[in-house]
């Protein structure tokens, strides 16, 4: 009896461990953390750099085809993630993800659920193009994102984005996808 | 005799966004907590009814036990409740006992994206209620189809499991003249009994 209720104890303790509760400003830095990245993404700012330290100095961006799984890692680490956004060392060049015009990024329905880790989040990406008058934008949805975030010294950062698009043919690397739409000028721009 | 008629419409508004509640009690106040959880409740509600997770009882729970969704032709305005309880809200949500239902062109929901954005939440006595907009993507099997179809006008509760979805009327006005309703007409029996065509704002 005693034995069950310090496992049952044990248990409970090990749940609290598993996922302490977020304040609220924990909430609103990670929303902001989110809703900071279309700007970065979008306009290769500082060089890619701001986008690159969004995330944690060994953070990883990837591609899913389906919520919950562990999808394929296309960049990891500062330079690679600066590469992303269209930046890195060598500085910003035209963006690699437009397939031919610009797009951006709006992110919206941002779930955050507490983790031993620090948090995962959950949101929709909705790809807004660039038009004119007589040839309107195009508006599409491309999935979502799953993310795990931690708390470092600087604020909450990405530890991985994964960018999950259910169905997509994702390849293994982003040279792949980039000279795949280079080929295709195709809407389906895979987007970090 | 117009701005009476004007008042009683109002009155009547506000009891029935008050979830019929006509005592003199004051608001709930609500903590920074309490906002953040109502966010977070409304969030997860686009995947669950997007992806039908857990065969629809995820959408489901989202509600009290006795939650209702259903549809109305406008803001303030109580409309047809189209489901009730957590078995139809799971099949609202595109499951139910039987388990999820194949989505494919034509059928109810095929290739949708709810997108809710501006959402302000007020305190109210018992709870809190909600108002969001609402954009669908996808609309009429299309993937780059993009419709305005109102909002939600919400009730939320605190329970023992945290907050939920007490009342859930999806307002949308000119519903009968939306892209997806002229692609897959719905049933007479879900159609509120005021629609009328040619509103689309």
């Amino acid at each position: 009896m005693g034995a069950i209720a310090v496992a049952a104890l044990s248990a409970i303790a090990a749940v609290a461990q598993a996922a302490p509760a977020l304040s609220v400003q924990d909430y609103i830095d990670i929303r902001r953390l989110v809703n900071s990245y279309p700007r970065k993404i979008d306009h290769c700012t500082n060089g890619g750099y701001d986008y690159a330290d969004q995330y944690t100095a060994d953070g990883t961006f990837g591609v899913s085809s389906a919520w919950g799984s562990a999808g394929k890692v296309w960049y990891r680490g500062r330079d690679q993630l600066a590469d992303a956004a269209g930046g890195g060392p060598g500085g910003c060049r035209p963006n690699p993800w437009g397939g031919g015009g610009a797009h951006h990024h709006i992110i919206t329905s941002i779930v955050i659920t507490p983790t031993a880790e620090g948090a995962t989040g959950k949101s929709t990406l909705i790809s807004l193009g660039s038009g004119t008058i007589d040839n309107p934008p195009k508006i599409e949805w491309q999935g979502g994102y799953e993310d795990s975030f931690v708390r470092t010294p600087q604020g909450w950062r990405f530890k991985s984005r994964l960018h999950v698009w259910p169905g997509q043919d994702w390849p293994d690397t982003a040279a792949e996808q980039q000279a795949r739409m280079k080929a295709q000028t195709t809407k389906k721009d895979a987007q970090p | 005799m117009k701005r009476l008629a004007m008042m009683a419409v109002t009155v009547c508004g506000v009891a029935w966004g008050l979830s019929g509640t006509a005592d003199a009690q004051a608001p709930m106040t609500l903590s920074p907590q309490d906002y953040i959880d109502i966010q977070q409740l409304t969030a997860r509600y686009v995947y669950a009814v997007d992806h039908c997770t857990n065969s629809g009882y995820d959408y489901a729970d989202l509600y009290t036990a006795d939650g209702t969704f259903g549809v109305s032709t406008d803001w303030d305005k109580p409309g047809k409740v189209w489901a009730k309880g957590r078995d139809a809200l799971a099949r609202a949500g595109g499951g139910g006992p039987g388990g999820c239902k194949a989505k494919t062109p034509g059928s109810p929901g095929y290739g949708l994206h709810h997108v809710v954005t501006s959402e302000t939440i007020t305190p109210a006595v018992g709870g809190a209620t909600g108002r969001s907009t609402l954009i669908t993507l996808g609309v009429g099997g299309k993937p780059t189809n993009v419709e305005w179809q109102g909002g939600y006008q919400d009730f939320y509760v605190k329970t023992a499991q945290g907050w939920r979805i007490k009342t859930r009327w999806h307002v949308w006005i000119g519903m009968l003249d939306s892209i997806q309703f002229k692609a897959n007409p719905l049933p007479a029996a879900l159609i509120p009994d005021d629609a009328k065509a040619g509103t689309q704002p």
